[in-house]
């Protein structure tokens, strides 16, 4: 559902490496001094820089967040819509969202995102675009990064000398990466899953880039803030959070709302969204810029907190597919 | 700076141009080697599909295991950099090799130095592919060449060791991380010029045209520091030296993790320890792990981990019940006849620390 915008989320986080990390750039550069394996880099705020391509890091929470629905939900499609199970994208023919009498028509865009996989409704599949965006993770101070150059061997198993190498690959150690994290019409159950990657990347559950097995990848997760977006809300003269157009639909003014929450029902059954998307929050809402809109906003570590009670939201879709 | 500079070359009796005769005397006048092959299993590698990373499987392990290594004699865990002394503030050594160091200016051993350690010991006790060498093709074992899955054609049948590490195309279920000095600071050492394996001289390679086994370095009571004047100065961890490091896992089996718990020498029936870095024929880069902690995961603790965002804490755990954990797991590996008696026996007499070998002296 992506013809109308009703909630967003921006998660503003630092990716600092813990240990050695490097995101391979395929080529091997012209600069002789460099080493065969190099990161990528950029150009940005005048001059050439390392970063972290968006791509890597969805690729990364995109392929964990799988992993957590595939282990405690289903890895193939269940009779139910509503039960929590990911697909394997890369092997997947998406016979299902086809219309079964005639499977070269597609089926109507409600029906799409009701059969897709929890993990294709919010990263997106060739049918439905993605509900999360993730930016470039910058480094935040150029002079703070430290670069370095690793040698590796494989040893001979049967003569003790050199089997392969020595090959060298640069990494980095030290500084801090900035990148935000957009959801778009988000359930609380997509955020708490969101919330619940990035607490195993931060404990160190997966890794980021080239030779995760051997050292690399590690990063820790700081959270700078997270700002949740109501555009089509105003406060209103009771200070309560109230859809413009819908007099009839208002709720308290610290209240964190799924898309399901603002959907009329026939709609939300058609997409599939879960009923009652709300929870309570101690931040309180206030206006967005221009007098349109409304907001709620995390500061630095109290972000945890948001994951914590949208957590709440994403056991509850865990439980029911537990119970059915 | 400059990278990888050519060792000097001392004289050594030229065995190239000796007689076959002469190269069989010259040998048997050598002292006895430092190392020993161990050999290979009698059946072939026994091949399996591997666990994969796309679940967490409920019956299975996943979690991490904190440890820490004690180096037991002098570490050099070369960056193959060679720095002068005064770039790391020693100004009376003209040219030292260096190693790893973090932001810290901590000793570091790296990650891919301890996975290859630890495979090679787990390769060696299970029925594994070698997967590494130079050696030819014919010379290798039949079935014993190395584990070439590919995924995108169905073949994913691999050997124990390629299971848990890695193979070409398929990404293995441990996580290792460097290992960081628990103290700032460095010790200097020395590195005698080392030689090559000389295959093409010394037969013991070999058996039946065969390559007989893998080789591993004896443990020594010390390493030698100046025995050759020809050699280097280098960078090292000195004794009593405290690293510490986590090693992260996920889809093993109990008697996977009971192998590697044996192979990190946590078997009081197995006493081994790993043998790390350079310098391995002169007696360095002896260390013992202590396993200080596990984080351990399974089933309905699963579960629980990811329908709450603060995981519990209980899961860890250290002490008498992580001793009987580890036994537990290790027991089962023995059971299962996962290890290779055999190959764990005749490696024991190799790793088995402490040890009251002398390291060797003069040119072995």
């Amino acid at each position: 559902m992506h013809k109308r915008l009703v909630n967003h989320c921006t998660i503003e986080l630092s990716l600092i490496p813990d240990g050695p990390i490097l995101i391979k750039s395929g080529k091997e550069g012209a600069d002789p001094t460099k080493p065969d394996m190099e990161f990528v880099e950029t150009y940005h705020q005048d001059g050439r820089t390392i970063y972290l391509p968006g791509s890597s890091l969805k690729g990364a929470i995109r392929a964990h967040a799988e992993r957590i629905v595939r282990s405690i939900g289903s890895d193939s499609k269940p009779t139910n819509p509503n039960l929590l199970w990911a697909n394997d994208p890369l092997n997947d023919n998406y016979d299902y969202l086809k219309d079964r009498k005639d499977k070269q028509k597609k089926l109507s865009p409600p029906e799409i995102h009701l059969h897709s996989s929890f993990t294709d409704r919010l990263f997106g599949n060739t049918s439905i675009a993605s509900r999360l965006r993730i930016e470039d993770a910058y480094p935040t101070d150029r002079t703070q990064l430290k670069l370095e150059e690793r040698n590796g061997v494989a040893i001979d198993r049967v003569f003790g000398s050199v089997a392969v190498g020595p090959f060298n690959y640069q990494v980095c150690t030290g500084g801090e990466f900035k990148t935000k994290i957009h959801l778009k019409n988000f359930t609380l159950a997509q955020l708490g899953l969101i919330g619940l990657v990035l607490r195993d990347l931060n404990d160190g559950w997966f890794g980021l880039g080239f030779t995760k097995s051997r050292g690399l990848g590690t990063v820790r997760v700081q959270y700078e803030q997270a700002i949740v977006q109501y555009p089509a809300c105003v406060l209103n003269s009771e200070n309560q959070i109230s859809l413009l157009g819908h007099s009839n639909l208002s709720w308290n003014h610290t209240t964190l709302l799924g898309v399901g929450a603002f959907l009329e029902e026939s709609e939300r059954d058609r997409y599939g969204f879960p009923k009652d998307d709300r929870l309570d929050t101690p931040v309180s809402a206030e206006a967005m810029p221009l007098g349109f809109g409304v907001q709620l906003t995390w500061h630095g570590n109290t972000v945890t907190d948001l994951f914590e009670r949208s957590v709440k939201a994403w056991k509850k879709v865990v439980m029911s597919g537990a119970t059915s | 700076m400059s990278s990888n500079p050519p060792p000097p070359k001392p004289s050594r009796p030229n065995l190239a141009n000796s007689s076959p005769r002469r190269r069989n005397n010259s040998e048997q006048a050598l002292p006895a080697k430092p190392y020993e092959l161990i050999p290979f299993p009698k059946q072939p590698p026994c091949l399996k599909r591997p666990a994969g990373h796309d679940k967490y499987l409920p019956d299975r392990l996943h979690g991490t295991l904190f440890l820490t290594l004690t180096v037991q004699t002098a570490l050099h865990v070369s960056t193959g950099v060679v720095v002068m002394g005064s770039d790391i503030g020693n100004n009376r050594i003209p040219l030292i090799k260096t190693m790893v160091q973090n932001p810290d200016q901590k000793l570091t051993i790296q990650g891919s130095s301890l996975k290859g350690c630890v495979r090679s010991v787990y390769e060696a006790v299970t029925r594994s592919c070698i997967c590494k060498t130079k050696a030819k093709k014919l010379q290798i074992p039949d079935k014993y060449s190395e584990c070439t899955p590919e995924p995108k054609k169905g073949r994913l049948d691999v050997c124990p060791a390629c299971q848990i590490f890695g193979a070409l195309n398929w990404q293995g279920l441990i996580e290792f991380q460097d290992a960081v000095c628990q103290s700032t600071g460095f010790a200097t050492g020395f590195m005698p010029s080392l030689y090559r394996p000389r295959p093409d001289q010394r037969r013991a390679y070999f058996r039946q045209g065969k390559v007989a086994g893998r080789k591993f370095y004896y443990h020594t009571i010390r390493a030698i520091d100046r025995g050759q004047n020809q050699g280097i100065p280098v960078q090292t961890a000195a004794k009593e030296y405290i690293f510490t490091t986590a090693l992260h896992f996920k889809n093993l089996t109990a008697e996977e993790l009971g192998t590697l718990f044996i192979v990190l020498g946590q078997d009081p029936q197995y006493p081994i320890a790993l043998k790390v870095g350079g310098g391995k024929p002169i007696g360095m880069g002896t260390m013992t792990v202590q396993v200080t902690a596990i984080d351990c995961i399974k089933g309905q603790n699963l579960r629980d981990r990811y329908v709450a965002y603060q995981s519990p804490d209980s899961t860890q755990l250290t002490g008498d019940v992580l001793q009987q954990l580890m036994q537990q797991h290790i027991q089962t590996a023995h059971a299962s006849a996962f290890v290779e008696k055999p190959q764990l026996d005749a490696l024991l007499e190799v790793l088995r620390y402490p040890t009251d070998r002398e390291p060797p002296t003069g040119m072995y």
